[in-house]
């Protein structure tokens, strides 16, 4: 957390250190646990087979974590105070996929005296596909 | 008894669901941060927290998905299968262990496009001194 760029160091097209995680059933269940969200799409195979994903699914918050994780190891206490993150979830995210979340400035702002970033972030898998994707805007200190 | 399901055709516009408490403890932020692999010390730490820029332990802004998916299924469940098609964070203010939160949820939109059902859930949850921490805006593709 001690690697929070001042707003002078960050130019547009600045690239956020990536996040990269692996999927597994076992991690999909812990994030049901940890989550108490045990949709059966998530986690029961019988139901998800029948489903239209042909299988499980991790649950779509997981991956915003992702990115949530790479905003925070960025920006610090600009995440966490005044963070704001939209994101369209756009593919399932499987077991057995690679997921890295990544993210790039567009813009700068200057609100009430304080300096936002705002930033395109996305998780992509192994194939390359974004699988969830959005904006997010923090304050730079 | 089990909870009613809460039904696509149940839903309207402006429905306000029953208030949830959330009491936010160390465990809980544990659990979540071995469950999405982020285990930073500001987190787990009580020393390095301390030490850190916000003076004690935090909890992961995301652990805002525990309760607001919770917010809406007080006393009621929701139908299994469904899915989370978009969502909005406003981190207004970092939640630490030991607070208790206050969830309101209610039901801004609801419609169906390509015969798929979406309702569109705002919540807001403040801590026990009253000052607002985190706003969602989750859209779902309600399954039946």
């Amino acid at each position: 957390m001690n690697s929070r760029e001042r707003v002078t160091e960050v130019d547009i097209g600045f690239e956020i250190p990536p996040v990269m995680k692996e999927i597994t059933q076992e991690k999909i269940n812990k994030y049901a646990e940890a989550s108490e969200d045990f949709n059966p799409i998530h986690v029961d195979e019988e139901f998800a087979a029948k489903s239209m994903f042909k299988g499980t699914i991790a649950h779509g918050l997981l991956s915003l974590a992702y990115i949530s994780e790479m905003m925070s190891k960025w920006l610090g206490k600009g995440w966490l105070t005044g963070g704001e993150l939209e994101v369209t979830f756009l593919v399932p995210v499987r077991p057995g996929d690679r997921i890295i979340a990544k993210g790039s400035v567009i813009e700068k702002t200057e609100e009430s005296g304080k300096h936002y970033v705002i930033c395109d972030v996305f998780c992509e898998n192994q194939k390359g596909d974004k699988v969830i994707s959005g904006r997010a805007k923090g304050v730079v200190q | 008894m089990s909870p009613k399901e809460l039904l696509f055709d149940d839903i309207y516009v402006g429905q306000e669901f029953p208030g949830l408490e959330y009491h936010l403890n160390r465990e809980t932020i544990q659990k979540y941060g071995e469950a999405v692999e982020d285990l930073d010390p500001i987190y787990t730490d009580q020393e390095a927290a301390v030490a850190s820029e916000f003076g004690g332990p935090v909890a992961h802004p995301t652990t805002a998905s525990i309760y607001i998916l919770k917010a809406y299924k007080v006393g009621v469940t929701s139908p299994p299968g469904g899915v989370h098609a978009k969502q909005k964070f406003e981190f207004i203010s970092p939640t630490r262990p030991g607070e208790t939160l206050q969830i309101k949820a209610k039901v801004v939109d609801k419609y169906i496009k390509r015969e798929r059902r979406y309702v569109v859930i705002e919540s807001l949850a403040v801590n026990q001194d009253g000052e607002p921490k985190v706003k969602s805006l989750m859209t779902v593709i309600w399954a039946k």
